[in-house]
């Protein structure tokens, strides 16, 4: 009994020691870490269209704002907002009895300038006359030289006076025309077949005509039939638009449809708003034209949202836009975290390059004596492909992108594998070698519980 | 017996031990020392599992699908969840997490004994109809104790092992992805060897202390096992079943 106690003991202990050494022992030497759930996702192969979105206004290719040239009352004003008027018609009229008196002046200043010829010309005449007959009689000797130098005197005096007042008669006609102009100016047409898109002013007020300079602007008046969309597009964008690029347009007015468009115009030169102060700190914006190949009700002014296709590709790798992160470069990381000084940046060992400005140097420690202190090492796109149950850091290149994908032009190959989320872990956890496992998204997970 | 050899025996032949123990005078001892011993196991238990990074983002990942939930079910908002993240994540770092855990442990072990004394108590008074002191029933729960020890100390070698929070030696461990609001996952959690062990332990001194016949004991142990196993689950604490 005792024996059989004792035996059972030692069979006992022994159990309890052995599972405990040997869980002991796993538990020293095996590597723990925290394993990443995440989803993944194939590059693929596909189509992408890079957009360039931006907001702007509806406004009419062609408008003309509708000012005067001479100044005065408006005494007609036929038109209303909103009318179409036809090339030609009647758009505003301005109190010409000024004008009309100017013209007079200037009619009787011409009569007279052609009556003073037309008396230089008869004094022309006689004097002609006069030097004619006293010419013969001073080759006959029967006049003396004087006398004769007289009469040619007379008659040069006599052609340069018909000569002034041919002059003063053209001068006189010019100031007629001139004022027959101005008083023409009176009577506003329309330059174009359009509508009035505004209208400023009533009957009975002033306005100010200048022929230099644009006067009182009275109205508008648009093409509506053909329409624009005038966007702001940023600076880093502008570069990537052409003129003949499509567009697709979204007008806030028409929320069900969508219409299409053609870049026609891209602006040189920045829009410039406010003071030089304010101007530093607001983006720059570069106006881009869009014409909209639709008919519709528009109206200038309507908001709009152009989405503007600049470039595609045909066929490339892609992966999902979550999926492409950045993170220093490999060697930069491993230096730092030996030393923790400020290194140069090695360049990378595998094919692919950094996408930023990667200083490319020694792999030595030390800074050598008469150079520039290292630069910071910059951040480079990266990719984590799956590798059986952990993760490898896979520097690419990137090239365009759509909503959803990024094409990669370096880097990857098709159908490998990569990390597309969750967020936390592409950008904050993931690291060369972590642990992962694939888990489905918290939505997935709670339909198929159901 | 010395108290060394008491609580060693306890593993291979506890019925002797009870023998002893029912014979003997009233030793406090029996259970404050198996107390103080399950006590500095479990505070070092919990600082050893809540400083594995596999624990710490498996209690994350439960936490933020709880919020889910929560979200989805309209009980709170999505503003409302993160401010309660942020929250749980300040309440549950590693270190509070560890203090948590030692102060847990320490008021659990004592707590333990003196529930399963009082069902020793009860048990012998209503369903066997025999006197048991109390105090006598402190002794055999505080000593059957050991084994619930033992079992913690393989469960924590296993959750370090496995890198699982529910890693105990039971047929959780064949669950791939176990779920602590599973039902089923639960009650696979619940059949535990130790858990076995340390009620077959009981029973054996219930029968020593009660003069009745092992089966009848068990029988009773088990029952009440089952039924408060099954309870614990279906109120949502069937983690405290495991």
């Amino acid at each position: 009994m005792a024996n059989a106690k004792k035996r059972r003991k030692i069979i006992v202990f022994t159990v309890i020691v052995v599972v405990l050494v040997t869980l002991t022992l796993l538990a020293i030497f095996r590597k723990r870490e925290a394993v990443i759930t995440v989803q993944t996702e194939k590059v693929a192969r596909r189509n992408l269209t890079e957009l360039v979105v931006a907001n702007g206004k509806i406004q009419p290719v062609v408008q003309v704002k509708i000012s005067a040239e001479v100044s005065g009352e408006i005494i007609e004003l036929p038109v209303k907002e909103g009318q179409r008027v036809q090339k030609g018609d009647l758009l505003a009229k301005i109190k010409p009895d000024v004008y009309i008196a100017n013209r007079r002046s200037a009619e009787a200043s011409y009569q007279s300038a052609r009556a003073g010829k037309l008396q230089a010309e008869a004094s022309l005449r006689k004097a002609e006359l006069d030097f004619n007959r006293n010419d013969d009689l001073f080759k006959n000797k029967l006049i003396s030289d004087s006398t004769q130098l007289e009469f040619k005197t007379a008659l040069d005096i006599a052609r340069a006076q018909v000569e002034s007042a041919t002059h003063q008669v053209d001068v006189a006609k010019a100031s007629l025309s001139r004022v027959e102009e101005e008083l023409a100016k009176t009577t506003i047409d329309s330059p174009l077949t359009g509508t009035v898109s505004k209208l400023n002013l009533e009957v009975g007020e002033r306005v100010a005509g200048n022929t230099m300079m644009a006067g009182t602007e009275i109205m508008t008046v648009a093409e509506l039939n053909d329409m624009e969309a005038r966007v702001d597009i940023g600076e880093s964008d502008i570069v990537l638009l052409a003129k003949g690029q499509k567009a697709r347009l979204e007008i806030d007015a028409f929320k069900d449809r969508k219409f299409s468009g053609v870049v026609t115009e891209i602006a040189n030169s920045s829009k410039t708003t406010g003071s030089a102060s304010a101007s530093s700190q607001e983006a720059t914006k570069f106006e881009v034209k869009v014409r909209i190949q639709e008919k519709e009700a528009f109206r200038p002014g309507m908001s709009v949202s152009a989405e503007i296709e600049t470039r595609s590709r045909t066929n490339v790798l892609t992966v999902p836009i979550a999926s492409v992160t950045t993170r220093l470069p490999k060697e930069a990381d491993k230096k730092d975290a030996k030393s923790g000084r400020t290194k140069s940046v090695a360049s990378a060992a595998t094919n692919a390059t950094a996408a930023t400005n990667v200083v490319s140097g020694s792999s030595t420690n030390a800074s050598p004596a008469g150079k520039k202190p290292k630069d910071t090492p910059k951040p480079i796109e990266v990719v984590f492909v799956l590798d059986g149950t952990r993760v490898k850091m896979m520097p690419v290149k990137i090239g365009i992108s759509d909503d959803n994908y990024w094409e990669i032009t370096e880097g990857l190959k098709e159908d490998q594998e990569v990390v597309s989320g969750g967020y936390k872990a592409i950008n904050r956890e993931l690291e060369d070698g972590k642990k992962v496992r694939i888990g489905k998204p918290e939505k997935d997970e709670d339909k198929e519980k159901k | 017996m010395s108290l060394a050899a008491r609580l060693l025996n306890m593993f291979a032949i506890p019925g002797d031990v009870f023998e002893e123990v029912k014979v003997a005078r009233h030793t406090a001892t029996n259970w404050l020392v198996p107390a103080l011993i399950a006590s500095v196991v479990g505070a070092a238990s919990a600082f050893l599992m809540f400083s594995q990074p596999a624990i710490q983002q498996q209690l994350r990942e439960q936490q933020e699908r709880v919020m889910e939930q929560q979200v989805k079910a309209g009980k709170m908002t999505r503003a409302q969840a993160e401010q309660a993240q942020a929250i749980a994540d300040k309440f549950s770092s590693p270190t509070v997490l560890k203090i948590f855990g030692a102060f847990g442990a320490v008021g659990g072990s004592f707590a333990r004994i003196f529930w399963w004394a009082l069902i020793l108590w009860l048990f012998g008074r209503w369903f066997l109809h025999v006197r048991i002191s109390y105090l006598k029933a402190a002794e055999v729960a505080g000593l059957a104790g050991m084994i619930s020890i033992l079992g913690g100390i393989v469960s924590l070698l296993l959750i370090v092992n496995l890198g699982k929070l529910f890693s105990t030696p039971s047929l959780a461990l064949v669950v791939g992805d176990f779920d602590a609001k599973n039902k089923s996952h639960l009650l696979l959690g619940a059949v535990n060897v130790f858990n076995f062990w340390f009620i077959g332990v009981l029973a054996s001194g219930l029968a020593r202390l009660a003069g009745v016949p092992f089966a009848r004991a068990a029988f009773l142990m088990l029952g009440y096992w089952i039924a408060w196993s099954l309870i614990l689950i279906f109120i949502g604490l069937g983690t405290l079943a495991m």
